[in-house]
C-alpha cells in the first residue's frame, strides 16, 4: 500500500523533473509522464481494493507528524478510493488519448497535466479547507492553461471565460473560509464540522457560508452561470473537455461532498432546487443544439445539477447515508464514464454538427462504444445510471417529493431526447463521404476500456439491486450475448443459435409461467421463434439483428414472470431499447424509431413515477402485489402506470409513434412488432388490473375510462387505416385499432371481456402476423409498399394470396375462423356488462374494418396484373412455412374453439366468477350461445355443396386474359388507369371528413415544437460574452440568496 | 345420427320453401314496381325465367380461381345466413340450424358472403366491380350502425341475444312486439334495414347509370345463376330476421309469409319515392337521423341498467 502523500511528493517531483527530461528525448519525457500517471491509477486501485473489504481502517496523513489544526491532513476512505480510482484511471487513460496533443505544445504540457492530476487527487483527498481551496486553484489554473493549449481564439476565449468565472469563484471562496476560520478557529473540515457553525444564527457566519457555497454552486456549473462552462466544453479539444466533464467536475463534487455538513438546513434545499433546475433546464435548452460537443457540454452541466439535487436531497431528507450513497455513486460513475467517453469519440472523429455523426457507420466498433454511451447516459439497464434513477425515484417517492420526481424524470425525457436524436443520426443519417480520419489505436483502445467499464460498473451495481432471482432478469442480456457471438456467421446458423437460446429460456422459464402469464409467455416464446424462423427469408444480415431480436423476445418473456417492481421495470426498459434499435435498422427509420423511443420512454418514466409514488404508501414496496395497497393513491399510481402499457399498445393520444414505426421498420420485424411486441402493454394492463383492479376517481371508475379508450382507438386507427396507400400502413393502422378492442376487453373487468381480451391476443398474434409475413412477401417480391403500384398478383402468388384470405376473414371476424369468435365474445361480454354504446362504436369500428381488408386483398391480389410484375415469383418459401404454420392454429381455433377457449376461462376463473358455460361444443353465456364445431361443419358442408354444384354447372366454361372485360364500348389496355386502387375509398373520406382531423398529431407536434423553441429562446443567454456571464453569476447569486436566507 | 338425418332433411325443406318465397316476392315486386310507374311489368315469375336463362347460356367464361368461387361464397353465405335463423316459432322443421349461434354470429355471417362476391368480383378486373363493391362496402359500414345500436338496445331490452328467445318474448299480441316495447330500437332497426336491403335510394352500389349493375359486371351464365339464386334466399333471410327481432316473429308460415311481405314492401315502396343517394350522401343520412334514435335507444338502457 502506498501512502496517500505520495501522490502530491511524485506530482510535484515528477513535475520538476520532467523539464529536466527534456534533453533525453520525448520518449523519455512521456515515458516518465505515463509511469508517474500509471503510479497513480495503480495506488488509487490497490487501495480501493483494500477498502472493498469491509471495515477496513481509513487512512490518515498527518502533514509534519502534527494532528490538525495544526497539520494539513489527508484521507484516503472507501469513498476517497472510489474517486481516487476513477479519476486517476481517467487522467492515464486521458493522458494516453491526449498524448500526441500535448507532446504538440511540448514538456509544460505534461508538466500542467501532471498539475491538474495533482489537484483532481488533492480535492478528493484533503480534509482541510484552505488545502482544499489550493487544491481547487491547481485543478482550475492548469485546466484554463490545458485549454488554451492549442493556442486558438475560441479555446483561448474560452479559457478567459473560465477564468473569470473561477476567479469570482475563488474569491468568494477565500472570503469565506477566512471568516470560518475566524469563526471556528480551525482549518480542517472536521473540526469546522464539529464546532456546528451554522446552528448559530450569527449573520457573519452565515454570510460566510453564502460564500463559501455560492463558489462551490459556481463551480459546479449552475443554471444560469454556467455559460463559461458551455464555451469551455465546446471549444477545448475534446480529450481537455473529457478531463474537465468527467475529472475536475468529478473531484469538485466530491470536494463539497466533503463540504456539505458546514451548510446550513437551508442550503440543503436550495442545492435540491438549484441543482434540479440545472439539470431540467441544461437539458431542455440542449434540444435544439446541433453542435456535438456544446451538446455534451449541456448534458454534462446537466448532470452536474443532478449530481447536486440528489445531494441536497440526502441532506434535506437526513436518510441513512448509504441509500443516498448508492444513488450518488449510481450516478456519478455514470456520467463519469460514459462522459469522457463520448468526448473522446468526438475527438477521435472530429465532426461539429451532430448530424455528421453517420460518419461513424464507417467504423462499426466506434458506433457501439457510441451507443452504449448514450444509452448509458439516458439510463437504460444496465447501466449504472438506470439503477441511480430507480433508487433515486424509490427514495423521492418514500419521502413524496414529488416535485422533485416530476422535475428530474422530466429533465430526464429531454436529455434522452437529443441523446436519442444523435443516436438516430449516427446510424441512420446521411451517409458521410468525406472517410473517417483513420483511427489512432491508442484512442480507440481508452474509449474501448471507457465503455467496458461503464458497462461492469452497471452490472456490478445492478447486482446489489437485484438480489432476488437475478439469473432470471440477467438472461435476456446473457441470452442476447451468446447470440452476438455467432454474428458474421450464416444466417442459419445464427437462427439456429437463436432458436437455441429461446427454447432453453422457454424450458427455464416453464415452471414459473402459470395461467395467464404462462400464456403470455408463451406467445412471446414460440411466437417469437416463429418470426425468427421467417426472419430466414432475407438472405443476410448485418451484425446485431438476432442479439437484438433475442433481447426483445426474452425480456418480454421476463416480463411474464416478472413479479418484482424492478425487475420488470428493467425487463420493460431492456424490451423498450431492444425493440428501438431493431426498428431503427429500417432504412428511413430514423424519425419512426425516434418518436416510437420517445414515446416509449415517456411511458416508462410515468411507470417509474407510479413505483415511486407507491413508495408514499408502503415504503419498501418492492412487489406488484404491493400495488393492491395503493390505498389514496390508487388513481394516481393507476394512472402513471398504466401510461406505461398505453404507449405500447398505441392507445389513442399516445399512438402516434405506431404507424410510421410498423412502416419503416424492417418487413418481417414489423410482423413481430405488431403481433408480439404490442401484447406487452396487454400484459401489463392485466397485471395492473389484477394487482389493482379498478380505482375510482371520484365515482368514475378508471377502466371505464380505459375501456371507452379502446374503443375510441379501435374506431379511429380502424378508420385511419382504410384510406392508406401503402400495404404496411394500412396494417399499422389495423393493429392499433386491433389492439384496442384487446384494451376494451380488460377494461372490462369481468369473465367474458377478459375472454375476449385473451382471445383476441393469441387471435391477433396469429392473424396479424400472418398478415404482416405475407406482405414481407410480397414487398420481397415486387419492391414496393404502394398497393396501387401492384395487382393481379393471384395469379402470380397464390399461397401468399391464400395467406392473406385467411388472415382477413380472421381479422374481420367473419364466421366461421377464429376472428369472430373474439367479437363473440367482445359484445356478448359488452351487452352483459352493459356497455352498449361502446358496444355500438365496436360494431362499427368493425364493419369499417371491411373496407379496409377488402382494399388490401383487392389492390394487390385482384384486378389486373401491372406489366413489370408479370414474372414476379411466389414468395420464398422460408417466409411462407411460418405463414401455413399460422394457418394451421387458425384453422384448429375454428374448428374446435372449446379447446382454446376453456383453458382461457379456467386462466380467467381466479380474478372473476365464470359467466361462461358449456353444453358439449357450446359455449353458453349470460346472454346467447356458439357453437364454432358446428358452424364450421355447416359452413363447409354447403359450401361444398355450392361448390360441386357449380362445379358441374360451370363445365364448359372458359378462362378469359385480363383485360377481356365489358366495359362501355371501349377495350381497355392500360392496367394503371383500368385497375381501379388508389384513393379507393375516396366517396367514404369526403363522407368522414370531420372524423379525419389527425388532432392528436396536431397536439404532439405543438408539445414538441414548443419545448424545442423554449428552449432555443431561453439559451439566448448565453450569448458568448465574458461579461455577460459575469453577471449571470451575480444573478445567481442574488437568486441563491434569496433563496437561502428566505428559508 | 337420427336427429342430424332429420334435421339436414328439415333444413333442405326449409331451404326449398324460402327459396321459392324469395323468387316470388322478388317477381311480385318488380311487377309491383311496374305498375307504381305506370307499366304493365314482367311477370310474377320472372325471376325464374331469368335463373333459368342463366343456367342455359352456351357461353361461359370466368376470369380465375378467385372469380369462379365468388358465387360460391355468395350462395353460401345466403344459405349458411337463412339456416343461422329460426324461420317460424315454434314449428321444429323450421328452426334450420339455430342452434350454432346467436344474433351476433347471424350479424357476422351476413359478411361471409358479401366478401366473397367482392373478392370474386374483384379478380375480374373490371373498374365497374371494384367501384361497385366499394360504395357497397362503404354504404353498409353505415347503415350497420343504426342496425347494430338497434339489436344491442333489443338485447338489453331482452336480456338475451338467442333469436328464438327473443321472438319467445314477443309473443301473446301485437302489444308484445318490439315494435310496441322498443319503438325506437324498432324505428332505428327499420331505417337501417332499408339501406341493408339496397334498394333505391341505396342502390348505389349497381347504379345503373354510371356503373351498371355494379359488383357483379362481369358475372354470366352459371355464375350468375347462383348470384341469383342467393338474392333470393338472402333477401328472404334478412326479412325473417328483421321480423324476428322487431314484429313478434311468426308462428305459422301464412303469418310469416304475410309479414315478412308488408316489411318488403316498406323498402319497396320507399324505393319507389325516391331517388338515388350518393355514397357521401347515404352514409352520411345514416350517420344523422337513424344513429341519433339508435343511440337514443341504446342509451335508454345504459342509463336504466
Amino acid at each position: 500500500m502506498v501512502a496517500p502523500i505520495y501522490i502530491p511528493v511524485v506530482a510535484l517531483g515528477v513535475s520538476f523533473l520532467l523539464p529536466l527530461f527534456d534533453r533525453f528525448g520525448k520518449k523519455t519525457v512521456n515515458g516518465l509522464f505515463l509511469l508517474t500517471l500509471t503510479f497513480f491509477a495503480a495506488a488509487a486501485l490497490r487501495w480501493l481494493s483494500y477498502f472493498s473489504v469491509a471495515n477496513s481502517p481509513v487512512i490518515h496523513v498527518f502533514t509534519a507528524g502534527f494532528a490538525p489544526p495544526l497539520s494539513i491532513n489527508l484521507q484516503v476512505g472507501l469513498e476517497e478510493a472510489l474517486l481516487l480510482a476513477a479519476v486517476n484511471v481517467l487522467a492515464l487513460a486521458g493522458a494516453v488519448y491526449l498524448l500526441d496533443h500535448l507532446n504538440a505544445a511540448g514538456t509544460k504540457a505534461r508538466v500542467l497535466f501532471l498539475l491538474f492530476t495533482l489537484g483532481m487527487n488533492g480535492l478528493v483527498m484533503t480534509r482541510d479547507i484552505f488545502n482544499l481551496f489550493v487544491f481547487l486553484e491547481i485543478t482550475s489554473i492548469a485546466a484554463y492553461a490545458l485549454i488554451g493549449l492549442d493556442l486558438k481564439l475560441h479555446s483561448l476565449a474560452a479559457g478567459f471565460k473560465y477564468m473569470i468565472a473561477g476567479s469570482l469563484a475563488s474569491i468568494f471562496l477565500l472570503f469565506g473560509i477566512i471568516l470560518l476560520y475566524q469563526a471556528s478557529g480551525t482549518l480542517n473540515i472536521d473540526g469546522m464540522i464539529a464546532a456546528n457553525l451554522s446552528a448559530g444564527n450569527n449573520p457573519l457566519i452565515q454570510g460566510a457560508i453564502f460564500m463559501l457555497f455560492l463558489s462551490f454552486f459556481i463551480e459546479m456549473k449552475q443554471f444560469p452561470a454556467n455559460g463559461w462552462a458551455l464555451d469551455v466544453y465546446q471549444a477545448a479539444h475534446p480529450g481537455v473537455a473529457a478531463m474537465i466533464s468527467a475529472g475536475s467536475s468529478g473531484a469538485i463534487f466530491f470536494a463539497l461532498y466533503k463540504i456539505f455538513p458546514l451548510a446550513g438546513d437551508s442550503w440543503y434545499l436550495t442545492a435540491a432546487i438549484s441543482g434540479s433546475a440545472t439539470f431540467v433546464a441544461s437539458n431542455w435548452m440542449a434540444l435544439r443544439q446541433k453542435q456535438a460537443t456544446r451538446l455534451l457540454g449541456y448534458s454534462s452541466v446537466g448532470q452536474m445539477g443532478l449530481l447536486l439535487a440528489v445531494l441536497g436531497f440526502s441532506f434535506y431528507y437526513r436518510q441513512p447515508h448509504t441509500a443516498y450513497g448508492y444513488i450518488l455513486a449510481a450516478l456519478f460513475f455514470n456520467h463519469f464514464f460514459a462522459k469522457a467517453g463520448l468526448y473522446w469519440i468526438a475527438g477521435i472523429i472530429k465532426k461539429d454538427k451532430t448530424a455528421s455523426w453517420a460518419v461513424l457507420l464507417q467504423n462499426p466498433l466506434l458506433l457501439f462504444f457510441f451507443g452504449l454511451f448514450v444509452l448509458a447516459l439516458i439510463g437504460f439497464p444496465p447501466f449504472a445510471g438506470f439503477w441511480g434513477k430507480w433508487a433515486l425515484m424509490m427514495n423521492l417517492g418514500g419521502e413524496r417529493a414529488w416535485y422533485a420526481i416530476s422535475f428530474l424524470l422530466l429533465g430526464s425525457l429531454l436529455e434522452a431526447v437529443y441523446y436519442l436524436r444523435w443516436l438516430g443520426q449516427a446510424v441512420r443519417g446521411e451517409p458521410e463521404k468525406e472517410p473517417l480520419p483513420a483511427t489512432d489505436v491508442p484512442q480507440l483502445t481508452v474509449t474501448g476500456l471507457f465503455a467496458l467499464i461503464s458497462l461492469a460498473v452497471g452490472i456490478w451495481l445492478g447486482g446489489s439491486l437485484l438480489p432476488k432471482d437475478f439469473w432470471t432478469y440477467a438472461f435476456p442480456v446473457i441470452l442476447a450475448a451468446v447470440v452476438f457471438l455467432f454474428d458474421g456467421f450464416s444466417v442459419y446458423l445464427r437462427v439456429s443459435a437463436s432458436l437455441v437460446v429461446m427454447t432453453f429460456l422457454g424450458y427455464y422459464l416453464y415452471p414459473t409461467a402459470q395461467g395467464i402469464s404462462f400464456y403470455f409467455a408463451f406467445i412471446f416464446i414460440l411466437g417469437g421463434m416463429l418470426m425468427l424462423m421467417a426472419s430466414l427469408y432475407k438472405k443476410e444480415r448485418s451484425a446485431g439483428f438476432y442479439p437484438l431480436l433475442i433481447l426483445m423476445f426474452s425480456s418480454l418473456a421476463v416480463l411474464t414472470v416478472a413479479d418484482t417492481l424492478l425487475g420488470f421495470f428493467m425487463s420493460w426498459e431492456l424490451m423498450t431499447v431492444s425493440s428501438y434499435l431493431l426498428i431503427l435498422r429500417g432504412r428511413k427509420s430514423r424519425e419512426p424509431a425516434l418518436l416510437y423511443v420517445l414515446f416509449s420512454l415517456g411511458g416508462a418514466l410515468a411507470m417509474l413515477a407510479g413505483f415511486a409514488v407507491l413508495q408514499a404508501v408502503r415504503p419498501g414496496a418492492e412487489y406488484w402485489a404491493e400495488l393492491a395497497h395503493a390505498g389514496d393513491y390508487a388513481v394516481i399510481i393507476y394512472f402513471l402506470i398504466s401510461l406505461a402499457f398505453l404507449v405500447k399498445v398505441a392507445a389513442l393520444g399516445w399512438h402516434i409513434w405506431a404507424p410510421d414505426a410498423y412502416a419503416e421498420a424492417e418487413d418481417d420485424l414489423t410482423a413481430m412488432l405488431s403481433a408480439i411486441l404490442s401484447k406487452a402493454g396487454i400484459w401489463g394492463l392485466l397485471l395492473l388490473a389484477v394487482f389493482m383492479g379498478a380505482p375510482l376517481w371520484h365515482s368514475l371508475s378508471l377502466s371505464t375510462v380505459l375501456g371507452w379508450l379502446g374503443t375510441l382507438t379501435a374506431f379511429f386507427a380502424t378508420l385511419y387505416a382504410i384510406f392508406q396507400e401503402d400495404a404496411k400502413r394500412l396494417l399499422a393502422w389495423s393493429s392499433i385499432g386491433q389492439v384496442g378492442y384487446i384494451v376494451m376487453g380488460v377494461a372490462m373487468m369481468s369473465h367474458l371481456g377478459w375472454l375476449a381480451a385473451l382471445w383476441h391476443t393469441l387471435n391477433h398474434f396469429l392473424f396479424k402476423g400472418l398478415l404482416f409475413l405475407a406482405i414481407a412477401g410480397v414487398i420481397h417480391r415486387t419492391g414496393t409498399r404502394n398497393m396501387y403500384e401492384m395487382g393481379g398478383l393471384i395469379k402470380r402468388m397464390p399461397f401468399t394470396f391464400f395467406s392473406v384470405l385467411i388472415g382477413i376473414i380472421a381479422l374481420s371476424g367473419v364466421p366461421p375462423l377464429t376472428g369472430f369468435g373474439g367479437k363473440w365474445l367482445l359484445y356478448e361480454a359488452l351487452i352483459e356488462k352493459g356497455w352498449y354504446l361502446q358496444a355500438g362504436v365496436a360494431f362499427f369500428a368493425s364493419t369499417i374494418a371491411f373496407l379496409y381488408c377488402y382494399r388490401l386483398i383487392h389492390a394487390i391480389f385482384l384486378g389486373i396484373p401491372k406489366p413489370d410484375q408479370l414474372q414476379v415469383r411466389e414468395a420464398p418459401f422460408r417466409i411462407l412455412f411460418p405463414q401455413y404454420i399460422l394457418i394451421a392454429f387458425i384453422f384448429v381455433f375454428s374448428l374446435k374453439p372449446a379447446w382454446l377457449l376453456k383453458p382461457l376461462s379456467a386462466m380467467v376463473a381466479p380474478y372473476f366468477t365464470p359467466t361462461l358455460g358449456w353444453q358439449g361444443d357450446t359455449a353458453v353465456s349470460s346472454l346467447g350461445y356458439w357453437n364454432g364445431t358446428v358452424m364450421m361443419i355447416l359452413v363447409v358442408f354447403i359450401f361444398a355443396l355450392v361448390l360441386l354444384n357449380l362445379l358441374w354447372m360451370s363445365r364448359g366454361s372458359k378462362k378469359v386474359k385480363p383485360f377481356n372485360i365489358v366495359y362501355a364500348a371501349e377495350k381497355p389496355d392500360r392496367p394503371q388507369t383500368t385497375h381501379y386502387a388508389w384513393h379507393f375509398f375516396a366517396p367514404y373520406q369526403r363522407a368522414m371528413r370531420p372524423l379525419l382531423k389527425p388532432l392528436v398529431r396536431h397536439f404532439w407536434q405543438g408539445v414538441g415544437e414548443w419545448t424545442a423553441t423554449g428552449g432555443s429562446v431561453l439559451r439566448r443567454i448565453y450569448n458568448g460574452n465574458g461579461q455577460s456571464y459575469a453577471m449571470l453569476i451575480l444573478l445567481f447569486a442574488i437568486i441563491l440568496f434569496a433563496l437561502t436566507a428566505g428559508a | 345420427m337420427d336427429g342430424i338425418v332429420l334435421k339436414v332433411v328439415y333444413a333442405i325443406l326449409s331451404l326449398l320453401l324460402i327459396f321459392n318465397y324469395g323468387m316470388l316476392v322478388i317477381g311480385v315486386t318488380a311487377k309491383i314496381v311496374a305498375r307504381a310507374h305506370g307499366r304493365i311489368g314482367p311477370p310474377f315469375y320472372q325471376p325464374y325465367i331469368d335463373l333459368l336463362k342463366s343456367i342455359s347460356m352456351r357461353t361461359s367464361v370466368h376470369h380465375g380461381v378467385m372469380f369462379w368461387l365468388g358465387p360460391v361464397f355468395r350462395l353460401t353465405g345466403g344459405i349458411g345466413l337463412y339456416m343461422l335463423i329460426p324461420a317460424v316459432y315454434g314449428s321444429q322443421w323450421l328452426q334450420n340450424f339455430s342452434f350454432s349461434g346467436d344474433l351476433i354470429l347471424v350479424i357476422y355471417f351476413i359478411f361471409f358472403g358479401m366478401l366473397g362476391m367482392a373478392l370474386g368480383a374483384g379478380e375480374s378486373g373490371h373498374p365497374f366491380s371494384a367501384m361497385g363493391i366499394m360504395r357497397g362496402l362503404a354504404h353498409t359500414t353505415a347503415s350497420e350502425v343504426p342496425f347494430a345500436l338497434a339489436i344491442i338496445a333489443v338485447a338489453a331490452q331482452y336480456h338475451t341475444l338467442s333469436i328464438s328467445d327473443i321472438v319467445a318474448a314477443q309473443q301473446g299480441g301485437i302489444g308484445h312486439w318490439t315494435l310496441m316495447t322498443n319503438p325506437l330500437a324498432t324505428l332505428a332497426g327499420m331505417l337501417a334495414y332499408l339501406g341493408m336491403m339496397m334498394h333505391s335510394p341505396f342502390d348505389l352500389h349497381m347504379a345503373p347509370q354510371e356503373i351498371p349493375v355494379g359488383p357483379v359486371t362481369e358475372y354470366n351464365s352459371s355464375y350468375l345463376a347462383l348470384m341469383q339464386s342467393n338474392r333470393s334466399i338472402f333477401a328472404s333471410a334478412k326479412l325473417i330476421l328483421f321480423m324476428n327481432l322487431f314484429f313478434g316473429g311468426a308462428t305459422s308460415i301464412p303469418e310469416m309469409v304475410v309479414k315478412t311481405f308488408l316489411i318488403f314492401f316498406f323498402c319497396v315502396f320507399v324505393g319507389v319515392v325516391f331517388p338515388r343517394f350518393r355514397v357521401e350522401q347515404s352514409v352520411r343520412w345514416f350517420f344523422k337521423l337513424p344513429t341519433m334514435i339508435g343511440v337514443l335507444a341504446v342509451v335508454i338502457y345504459a342509463v336504466h341498467g
